[in-house]
């Protein structure tokens, strides 16, 4: 992934609305490269991921609560934790590691580990990630029609999510794109109340 | 190894449960004398507490080989199952 720099304009821009120095800029950017965008880099379609893991939750919790009209009291206890939203009976966890096997996705009481060999390219790895991810869903999630599930309709849900993610960066993402660093600054300008500076 | 006797495979994965390296999982094995690669990984996986495992290349978890206990040890140490098992 592409380190964080930021032209002299940029800076510029920046210093106009905000009151920082040069030194304080590249301390921040620094900050950025070592310890957010490599976190970035390891949270492969986190986008996904989070969606695959809200809605297995929002599954698993009303399987919960269904189980709970059987014993009145721990549904009073228990209904208010799950309606909390910060109750998750299920996690999914992204690890690479040196492994034999390209990828895997291993299912425990609470959630899922989805292991994948560290040596490979980012997109292959997306590829390797979604198709783990497709399990989760379809393992978890109510179809409409009973379905059995074979590595087939696996493939298919993984090339789907990722003809969407295409889509997205292709033409979706578009919107999102500022024509100048100038603009991101003025933006924050306007939203954040920014005082100009002399 | 009585490795069909349910007490001892009960003893030995509570044991790995409180292993963090490889080290310390090989000493398990070799204190209850487990050798066999199938029955390792079935102690891992087991004091993991596993459910089920689907692999990219549509493989099978049934299917174990030396391979596949490498995997297991690295994903044993790596930690993070603790978060999500029971």
């Amino acid at each position: 992934m592409k380190k964080l720099e930021l032209n002299s304009r940029f800076k510029k821009a920046i210093k106009s609305h905000v009151n920082v120095t040069d030194k304080q800029i590249d301390m921040m950017v620094d900050f950025f490269n070592r310890a957010i965008k490599p976190e970035i880099q390891r949270n492969y379609l986190s986008h996904l991921k989070t969606a695959v893991e809200d809605l297995v939750n929002r599954h698993k919790i009303e399987s919960i609560k269904k189980n709970l009209q059987q014993d009145p009291e721990l549904a009073v206890v228990l209904n208010g934790l799950l309606d909390s939203k910060v109750f998750r009976p299920f996690s999914i966890i992204l690890v690479e590691l040196p492994l034999k096997k390209k990828s895997r996705v291993t299912f425990y009481k609470f959630g899922c580990q989805i292991h994948f060999q560290k040596n490979l390219e980012d997109k292959q790895k997306r590829i390797l990630i979604a198709h783990e991810l497709a399990h989760v869903a379809l393992k978890y999630l109510p179809s409409r029609e009973p379905i059995t599930i074979s590595e087939d309709l696996v493939n298919l849900f993984a090339m789907l999510s990722m003809y969407d993610k295409n889509v997205f960066y292709k033409n979706d993402a578009a919107q999102y794109l500022y024509e100048t660093s100038e603009d991101i600054v003025s933006d924050f300008a306007l939203l954040c109340n920014l005082p100009k500076n002399k | 190894m009585q490795v069909n006797n349910p007490e001892v495979i009960l003893k030995a994965a509570g044991e790995l449960r409180s292993c963090s390296t490889r080290l310390e999982i090989e000493s398990v094995f070799t204190r209850y004398d487990i050798q066999a690669v199938e029955a390792k990984v079935q102690l891992l996986r087991g004091a993991m507490g596993v459910e089920e495992i689907y692999f990219s290349d549509g493989g099978d978890m049934a299917e174990i080989d030396s391979d596949s206990y490498e995997d297991e040890i690295s994903i044993f140490v790596e930690g993070s199952w603790r978060f999500v098992s029971a």
